[in-house]
């Protein structure tokens, strides 16, 4: 009878291959937890950042086309004979100041 | 807690339920990537977003800093099908009110607009393109229709994609120096002949790269493993021409080929102390702007002739023997080259021989007019353009001399410019024959372009140092990085004291033409004149056409040395080709006089 009781004891009580499983349990248990936590976490913190993102990016394409578009308007108005045209007839410059016009092809070229 | 106190079993179910979970999800891995596999990759690639970032080409400006060449942002539009049904199926908008305020900002008729997404429908695609090269206004305008039923929500359907346009403002001006961009044979956009063929690489826009990672809803995941490529602007190109100049050259030379009735025509307008060109023309010409009309039409418009067609200049060579001559010592300008004077034609073989006596021309070097004239100095020699007094000149130095001469000009060399040209080699000293140092003696036989000619009357024009042709002045790289040209002699291939003797010679060569009465003005300009007329040769079989090159050279003997500049026309009609020649040469110089301050004697 002792031997039997001791027997059931024996049974009860955990060994060491026991104390292992539950150690690696509980450690799975919490490193479950702790990576479902950090990836919702993670997933929010990011995909706030990729709002904020979206917006800069968005903002940066509009200025660069803003940018090109200012750019290109410079640059029609930054033409020879623009710039002739606008000292001749809105500072009111005389031709000689801008060209000395001594040829007949120049002077056709004044005229048209 | 006190692990003793958790029973066995209850050990045994968690690790179980562990044991479960692990295997559902290899079961899980096991069908996302080998089992649907194609259909979770093709998913995954929906959430990855792969944008180019457009840049822009750069753009190519004169010697003031105004443009010829810029490039603009414009907008292709893209209606997508699955879009504008899933719309209408949703409720947001109809067709009808899509195709209504899409054709409204796009100038079209909504008929048209539904025919183009029927035809597209039919077709099979879903992205049609409605619109292209939009300005950004338009682009703007848009984009931000919104719909009937939801004010505050964009009208869904339009797609945008960056395009651009190239732009040249002062549309033919310089055509040839500026070339096109436009689409190659194998349908690539590229710069096409001129500056923007030659600086392509240059000049292109390196096109940014980006990659984005969304989510179902279309938001974006932020990555930090990609670092996004930027995009490069093209560099900007400063030319050495002049507008001003480049104007009046251009008017004077469209009116001398239209006047004269010649094929064509081109002029090179050079500083000879630097080597910049100043103006470079060429007649026929084009608006770059719409390169495919011409593409069409008169692809031959494209051709630089004047750095492209190397041909043969006639007397202006003479300028090359006699420096020659002089630079060896063999004679001076008082040397008695012709004691006895000729009789229009001299033979240079021994004329008894049967060839000779059957095919005379061949043995024999005659002048343009074949009359006698008595006793001939060299100077004379050259102001008269006298072909037998320049063959008995070339027989002094003799053909090495000469070769070694037109070398050191860099005849039969490329100029070196930075643009497409062609050259045509200097035949060999060990392959001349008896007739060649006769004909190089009066500049027939061997070709060059127009500005390689002139190039090398720069070694002529400033003092004997000839200077490299150069057409980009400045390169301004994105960051404002400059790059400036610098001038560079290339050759010296005679001594001041030479190119003084030549330039005194020269001189009297352009009084004598001078002799209309309303020429008389020009007096008081020390310039260096000399003409040249050869025959065309036939493209088809050997010999020589009725055709004539008809070239025209001066440059400024000024101490301020300020221009050369020299005129081709190319088969000119007429006996009076060679003056009307002149003619255009004065007409330009008239124009550049002022402008370029050349002094007065």
């Amino acid at each position: 009878m002792q031997k039997l009781v001791e027997y059931n004891e024996s049974l009860n009580k955990p060994s060491i291959f026991h104390k292992i499983q539950k150690q690696v349990a509980i450690i799975l248990g919490i490193v479950l937890v702790i990576a479902l936590g950090a990836n919702l976490s993670l997933l929010t913190f990011l995909g706030t950042k990729g709002d904020e993102l979206s917006k800069i990016r968005n903002a940066q394409e509009q200025q660069k086309l803003i940018n090109d578009l200012y750019r290109s308007r410079i640059e029609a108005l930054n033409v020879n004979t623009e710039i002739d045209k606008q000292a001749r007839d809105e500072l009111k410059m005389r031709k000689s100041d801008i060209i000395i016009i001594d040829s007949d092809n120049l002077k056709r070229i004044a005229a048209k | 807690m006190n692990l003793s106190s958790i029973p066995v079993n209850k050990i045994r179910i968690i690790l179980f339920f562990f044991f479960i979970m692990f295997f559902l999800v290899i079961v899980f891995l096991f069908r996302w990537q080998i089992v649907d596999e194609k259909k979770f990759e093709a998913m995954a690639t929906e959430r990855i977003k792969n944008i180019e970032i457009p840049a822009l080409r750069g753009s190519i400006y004169a010697r003031d800093g105004s443009t010829l060449a810029f490039s603009e942002r414009r907008f292709d539009i893209y209606a997508y099908l699955l879009e504008i049904e899933r719309a209408e199926s949703y409720g947001k908008q109809t067709r009808e009110e899509y195709i209504s305020k899409v054709s409204k900002v796009l100038d079209k008729k909504p008929e048209d607009l539904a025919k183009l997404l029927d035809d597209g429908k039919s077709n099979g695609s879903v992205w049609i393109l409605i619109a292209t090269k939009l300005t950004y206004e338009k682009k703007e305008e848009l984009v931000n229709l919104k719909r009937d039923n939801e004010p505050n929500y964009p009208l869904e359907g339009n797609f945008v994609e960056y395009t651009s346009k190239r732009i040249y403002p002062e549309k033919t001006l310089a055509c040839h120096v500026i070339g096109y961009y436009g689409y190659n044979d194998i349908s690539q956009l590229v710069g096409m002949a001129g500056i923007e063929g030659y600086w392509e690489g240059s000049l292109k826009a390196l096109e940014g790269f980006q990659q984005e990672q969304v989510d179902s809803f279309g938001n974006i995941i932020t990555i930090l493993d990609f670092t996004p490529i930027e995009e490069q602007r093209g560099v900007d190109i400063y030319l050495t021409i002049d507008v001003n100049l480049q104007k009046i050259i251009e008017s004077s030379l469209n009116d001398g080929v239209v006047k004269y009735q010649a094929e064509s025509g081109a002029a090179v307008l050079i500083d000879p102390k630097t080597g910049e060109i100043l103006a470079l023309a060429n007649y026929p010409n084009y608006d770059p702007n719409e390169y495919q009309k011409y593409a069409q039409e008169r692809p031959e418009v494209f051709n630089n002739i004047a750095v492209n067609v190397p041909y043969e200049f006639g007397s202006v060579g003479k300028i090359f023997t006699v420096s020659a001559a002089f630079e060896e010592h063999k004679v001076t300008p008082d040397t008695l080259i012709l004691p006895n004077g000729h009789n229009g034609c001299e033979f240079f073989l021994d004329k008894d021989r049967s060839d000779c006596q059957e095919n005379p021309n061949n043995c024999r070097v005659c002048t343009a007019d074949r009359l006698p004239q008595g006793p001939m100095t060299v100077a004379k020699g050259l102001i008269k353009s006298d072909n037998i007094a320049l063959y008995h000149t070339a027989k002094e130095i003799g053909s090495e001399l000469l070769y070694k001469y037109l070398n050191a000009f860099r005849i039969g060399y490329p100029s070196g410019v930075e643009l497409y040209e062609s050259y045509s080699y200097l035949k060999p000293l060990e392959k001349w024959n008896e007739a060649d140092l006769v004909t190089y003696s009066y500049g027939h036989g061997y070709q060059a372009t127009l500005l390689q000619l002139i190039s090398a009357l720069t070694g002529v024009a400033n003092d004997g140092k000839m200077l490299q042709p150069y057409i980009v002045s400045k390169i301004v790289e994105p960051d404002g990085t400059e790059k400036i040209m610098e001038p560079k002699v290339i050759s010296q291939p005679i001594s001041p004291e030479t190119a003084r003797i030549i330039g005194g010679i020269l001189n009297q060569v352009y009084k004598n033409s001078l002799y209309e009465y309303w020429n008389r003005d020009l007096l008081k300009y020390a310039i260096a004149m000399k003409s040249g007329t050869a025959l065309v040769p036939y493209t088809d079989r050997a010999g020589y056409s009725e055709d004539i090159n008809a070239t025209y050279i001066g440059y400024d003997l000024s101490n301020e040395k300020k221009f050369i500049l020299g005129v081709w026309l190319y088969k000119p009609k007429g006996t009076l080709s060679t003056y009307n020649t002149r003619t255009v040469w004065i007409n330009m110089f008239r124009g550049i006089k002022n402008y370029l301050d050349v002094p007065e004697q």
